[in-house]
């Protein structure tokens, strides 16, 4: 979570990362979302697929696996986050807008796929998740140790409250964003992210 | 989480990242291409044999009784008359009366004689598809539609895709979830039949059906803009769907009128996510305004603080949304947030002494918060 950006004026979620010195398409993407409105490259007209996907995969990927904190299942949910777009794609001509819909989607398609873990936790299907990858390669053991530590407590925390803390404390979302792309109350978005919070102190101080 | 692991658990899930790379995303549009290629071929395969079945079906149909071509059929309710190229028409009440005028490859005319009638018509673009109801006529290209002929009158009813409708001295087109009775109130003349009572609000709807266009509430042109059943606008359950485009395109079909603190809301979260924040900012005021008391109206606040400044570029009015959201929150939780974008708003209008004032708010309020970077430098404290 970067704080040392500007305050994002269309950004709803805080960029996840410094634009890095290798020109990655993280930071183009980035960058993209930071323009705002329509692009000059679009003409004014409603985005291409190709070009959204180009320009938000990196955010949605982002957003979806600091949710999941699993790369492969982020791969799977971005794609199917853009399939959605697809069906929508002529209706949104407003990028500021269209970066809020991808995020309500990935929040949705993340809920779902956490649902259907736990479904599977509880036949026994579930493949164990190695969390010690969450953290990125400039993360010292110690950080990459209790990020691991603390996504294992994510996976018991009720489905709800944990998209609710991890969209407030791991991508930087206000509460009001919270309520808004869980489709809660701000009264229900507060309770749920401190239930998650109350769980994981509990949990840490145990540990 | 106790305030000792806070800097560090803070610390840490910074650390959280996919690291997606420009390699990630060409490779994320070559699957995003073969995986959208398999479904449109999944669906072109459950298509086909679809079509198959109905084909013959028609056939066993056009074999079993005298053919299209002369069919005066389908007047038993829910029995479909079936086409070669998979259109059908479904009658939905037993007064119904339909004839098949022409059915050929280019060209097929089905002809409502009386009551109520669904049309689904498979797309094909070089077949003209009509229903033709009295002096009206329905055209469609990949559609579904209900009409109604009633005294004189049709109505129209569109499910999805879109249709032409034809009257003797007019036209117009109608979009999905659109609907209206023919000739429109103006185009009537006073010597036509008419139904049994005022026209078109009350023209009578067909038993035992919704989804045709007996509706009630109308717009001046005739077109319907409530939902049939609930008395929940049309509009509403659009937003609710998601549509908000077209919960847009309703809510203003229907004069733009919302009464009530949650449906102000609501139109304005509409307003908004389909690209309209000038109309989406008049509903926030007039909530404010309207429901002073709500315990909604720091979101609201902090909302259209939020759309002056990013989307309408007011940003000194932004301010004092963002303010009056703080005045209202009385230390909750968005007073944090609100004062920072408060900062932010008076840079931006160029008011430097005030976005001053409140960094200094914030950076006494929230020492070490979470925006204290960008307060920093819009606050011109760096």
């Amino acid at each position: 979570l970067n704080h040392t950006q500007p305050l994002p004026s269309h950004l709803h979620l805080v960029a996840p990362s410094q634009p890095d010195a290798s020109g990655s398409a993280r930071a183009q993407g980035l960058a993209a979302l930071d323009r705002g409105g329509r692009s000059v490259e679009d003409g004014g007209s409603p985005v291409s697929l190709e070009r959204a996907f180009r320009s938000h995969a990196p955010f949605v990927a982002s957003v979806a696996f600091r949710i999941l904190g699993a790369r492969e299942e982020t791969e799977d949910l971005v794609q199917e986050v853009f399939i959605e777009l697809r069906r929508w794609l002529e209706r949104i001509h407003d990028t500021a807008a269209l970066r809020a819909w991808l995020t309500t989607v990935t929040v949705r398609e993340a809920r779902r796929r956490l649902r259907r873990r736990r479904l599977h936790a509880v036949f026994g299907f579930a493949d164990a998740l190695d969390y010690a990858l969450v953290a990125d390669s400039t993360a010292t053991p110690a950080e990459r140790a209790l990020v691991s530590e603390i996504y294992r407590i994510l996976d018991r925390v009720p489905t709800e409250a944990r998209l609710a803390w991890t969209l407030r404390h791991v991508a930087g979302a206000t509460l009001p964003e919270v309520a808004e792309h869980c489709g809660c109350s701000l009264a229900t978005a507060k309770r749920r992210v401190a239930r998650a919070q109350g769980m994981i102190a509990e949990e840490l101080r145990d540990a | 989480v106790t305030p000792d692991l806070r800097p560090h658990i803070a610390s840490a899930l910074r650390a959280a990242d996919p690291e997606w790379t420009a390699s990630d995303t060409e490779q994320g549009i070559r699957a995003l291409r073969t995986r959208l290629r398999r479904r449109r071929v999944g669906a072109r395969v459950v298509a086909g044999a679809l079509v198959a079945m109905i084909s013959t079906s028609a056939v066993w149909l056009y074999l079993r009784g005298s053919g299209p071509a002369s069919v005066e059929a389908a007047s038993v309710t829910g029995t479909p008359l079936l086409f070669a190229d998979g259109s059908k028409v479904v009658s939905l009440d037993e007064s119904t009366v339909i004839s098949v005028e022409d059915a050929r490859p280019e060209r097929i005319v089905a002809v409502l004689a009386r009551g109520r009638a669904r049309f689904e018509v498979t797309r094909n673009p070089g077949r003209v598809f009509r229903a033709v109801a009295g002096a009206v006529s329905v055209e469609a290209l990949g559609t579904a539609f209900v009409v109604e002929h009633r005294g004189g009158l049709v109505g129209v009813s569109v499910q999805h895709g879109r249709v032409r409708v034809t009257w003797p001295d007019g036209s117009r087109e109608l979009g999905v979830a659109d609907t209206g009775w023919f000739p429109p109130p103006d185009a009537v003349r006073h010597d036509a039949v008419q139904p049994e009572s005022a026209f078109p609000a009350a023209v009578p709807s067909a038993p035992g059906s919704s989804d045709g266009p007996s509706q009630k509430g109308s717009s001046r042109d005739g077109t319907l803009a409530n939902s049939p059943d609930d008395g929940v606008p049309a509009w509403e359950k659009l937003a609710a769907a998601g549509d908000h485009v077209g919960a847009y395109r309703m809510l203003r079909a229907a004069g733009g009128r919302v009464n009530g603190a949650d449906e102000l809301l609501l139109a304005a979260d509409v307003a908004r996510l389909s690209g309209h924040p000038a109309e989406a900012a008049t509903y926030l005021e007039r909530f404010l305004r309207e429901h002073d008391g709500d315990g909604r109206a720091e979101t609201a606040a902090f909302s259209l603080g939020h759309l002056l400044m990013t989307r309408l570029g007011q940003p000194a009015a932004a301010a004092r949304r963002f303010a009056e959201a703080r005045r209202r929150t009385r230390g909750g939780s968005i007073d944090e947030d609100a004062l920072a974008r408060e900062v932010e708003a008076w840079s931006r209008a160029g008011d430097l002494t005030r976005a001053r004032d409140r960094a200094e708010d914030y950076l006494k309020n929230y020492p070490g918060g979470r925006r204290s970077a960008a307060v920093r430098k819009f606050g011109g404290l760096d």
